[in-house]
């Protein structure tokens, strides 16, 4: 019982590093920017060369959060600025071609295979009969750490508080003299940084390969829409929550049919509270 | 003006028909399936160009449409037949439920909760292994039975008999959304996109319209599911994967969108292309990928829409 929940925790934790990424995004795009997913696959991927380099795990994950978040900014500056003003249809479509680009691009350099690096800790700890490994530990107090910096950054920092106002009305916030193009440009490098950290996380505990994308979306769409888009706190509770119940459900019921069981709970919790677990308030819809 | 679309649609079945009988059986099956998935992208665009909702799961819904004719002629023994209005049925009840969805959501959180549901439903298919067949699917699916008329008898297992009835069940729904887009209903369908609160007060009830919108578009898309399963009589989960829901919106916004043309259009050029670069096969998600950027940078009305402004213009200065 215990030791389902810790499982769950465990998988809480990569939950919520997958998701924060694209909440920084998502507060001045408007729209999910989901080319996120392979933001992370590219992170796992970099540390991946890096230990094969022979360097340190903990020193290529460093290296893959330098890299991943240059690229998530490039891509903003140079890719990314052209398609603002489309359509809500033409720009889900704009990141999905990304997605592929780099999905492809990636399944072009090192192939459908499963790449993994081998445990960053092999400790365990015991508690009575439940089995904590140190992989669990550490995943839940980063992950834990990271969302409580995201929270200072948006809360204490100039450049937050820039975000946070891009956030509820872009026009105005141009008025007061705050760049929209920079503010963008540091989102992407914050949600840069969070990609590379879940993605060397990611591949020190299970394996990678390029279609395990599209594993990754589902989760993070899940996590954003149960937790109200964009809520620090809603996230938290709702990558913790998804990983929690998935254990139980694949302990208890049937590991096989996991995702049909989570399907309907997900139907009907939109069906009742269609905006997810705390309601954003006071917020403009892009467009 | 009715009488000349009659006779014009009928000339056009009888002149397809005949050529398709000099045409080698690889041609056929193509140019069939570009007709499924294009019935596939313009149900797509009655719901997003017409009434304006963004549905990002509509793959899906042409594989639940699938999935239950192939149970239900698989597992029950029933023909072909019967399963078409059960398929259909099931996929207009999706639709009512996207309906409702909708209803409560806004725009963008509808797109990303239909994106969602699209992939959900991709891995129901792929992990109910006693129902689905799992990640290599259902085969062995029987083709309708043949319908015995007074003088012939209309057999399914010749792919030149498919080919014709693929071609008038598209003109059939072709000529239907036309109709429908300018009927009473797709003027409201159009009030509704363009200003929701003109529309309500206009004394539209925009609840029941939007319900409606989506229950079409899921009609048409059930039915394009139905064909698709019987016309390759093996199905497989990657077909409805939430890449193929974006292919559809690509063949949209390829041709363009707020016209019936359009995503046929879109669906002949794009899978032409693929066609065009067969063995290059695995990389074909890519090839679309960069079109669709350059296109929806440089003509973002959609190529086929550009292209009779274009004619349009061209006519009027010759006339000058």
């Amino acid at each position: 019982m215990l030791q389902v929940l810790v499982n769950g925790l465990s998988f809480g934790g990569l939950y919520l590093l997958f998701a924060l990424g694209l909440v920084a995004t998502y507060f001045v795009l408007k729209v999910p920017w989901f080319a996120h997913a392979t933001l992370i696959l590219l992170g796992g991927y970099f540390t991946y060369v890096f230990v094969n380099l022979g360097l340190n795990f903990w020193i290529a994950a460093i290296i893959s959060m330098v890299l991943c978040p240059i690229l998530a900014f490039l891509f903003e500056r140079y890719f990314l600025r052209p398609f603002y003003r489309l359509t809500h249809a033409q720009f889900f479509v704009a990141i999905f071609s990304f997605y592929t680009i780099m999905q492809y691009s990636a399944y072009k350099i090192w192939g459908i295979s499963n790449k993994g690096v081998g445990t960053f800790s092999s400790a365990i700890f015991s508690i009575g009969d439940i089995r904590i490994t140190g992989e669990t530990v550490i995943i839940i107090s980063i992950s834990l750490v990271a969302i409580v910096a995201m929270w200072l950054f948006l809360k204490k920092t100039r450049s937050g508080k820039a975000i946070r106002a891009v956030s509820q009305d872009s026009d105005a916030a141009s008025v007061l003299g705050i760049s929209i193009g920079s503010t963008r440009g540091i989102t992407f490098l914050i949600s840069g940084v969070f990609a590379g950290l879940a993605g060397s996380l990611f591949i020190g505990v299970h394996s990678i390969n390029p279609f395990i994308a599209d594993y990754i979306i589902i989760k993070i769409f899940i996590v954003v829409i149960l937790s109200g888009f964009g809520n620090l706190l809603g996230t938290l509770v709702a990558a913790y929550g998804l990983g929690i119940s998935e254990s139980f459900i694949a302990y208890y019921l049937s590991s096989g049919l996991k995702d049909v069981f989570l399907f309907f709970f997900i139907i009907i919790f939109l069906l009742i509270r269609p905006r997810g677990i705390f309601e954003v308030k006071g917020r403009k819809e892009r467009g | 003006m009715d009488k000349k679309i009659y006779i014009l649609g009928f000339f056009l079945i009888i002149s397809i028909s005949f050529i398709s009988m000099f045409l080698p059986r690889y041609i056929l099956y193509i140019v069939a399936m570009m007709c499924i998935w294009s019935i596939g992208a313009l149900s797509l665009n009655l719901l997003l160009g017409y009434t304006g909702l963004l549905n990002l799961g509509h793959a899906s819904i042409l594989g639940v449409g699938a999935y239950t004719s192939a149970i239900i002629t698989l597992k029950l023994g029933a023909s072909a037949w019967l399963a078409l209005p059960v398929a259909v049925a099931i996929t207009t009840g999706f639709g009512v439920l996207l309906g409702l969805i909708c209803l409560r959501t806004k725009e963008m959180h509808f797109a990303v909760i239909t994106l969602m549901f699209g992939i959900m439903i991709y891995f129901i298919f792929r992990t109910w292994e006693g129902l689905t067949g799992g990640v290599y699917g259902l085969s062995n699916i029987p083709r309708p039975t043949p319908i015995s008329l007074p003088f012939i008898t209309i057999d399914f297992k010749s792919i030149n008999v498919w080919f014709i009835f693929i071609i008038i069940v598209l003109l059939l729904i072709v000529f239907f959304s036309i109709k429908l887009v300018n009927s009473k209903i797709g003027r409201v369908f159009m009030c509704v996109r363009d200003d929701e609160r003109l529309a309500t007060m206009m004394g539209a009830d925009v609840r029941k319209y939007k319900i409606l919108s989506c229950a079409i578009a899921c009609f048409i898309a059930g039915i394009a599911g139905w064909l698709f399963v019987h016309f390759l009589t093996h199905i497989a989960p990657e077909s409805f994967s939430f890449s193929f829901s974006f292919e559809l919106l690509i063949y949209t916004l390829f041709g363009g969108i707020n016209s019936i043309m359009g995503p046929i259009f879109g669906t002949f050029a794009i899978r032409s292309i693929y066609e065009i670069l067969n063995p290059m096969q695995e990389i074909r998600f890519l090839i679309s990928a960069v079109i669709i950027l350059l296109v929806i940078r440089f003509l973002p009305e959609g190529v086929y829409v550009s292209l009779k402004k274009k004619f349009k213009t061209l006519k009027e200065n010759l006339k000058k």
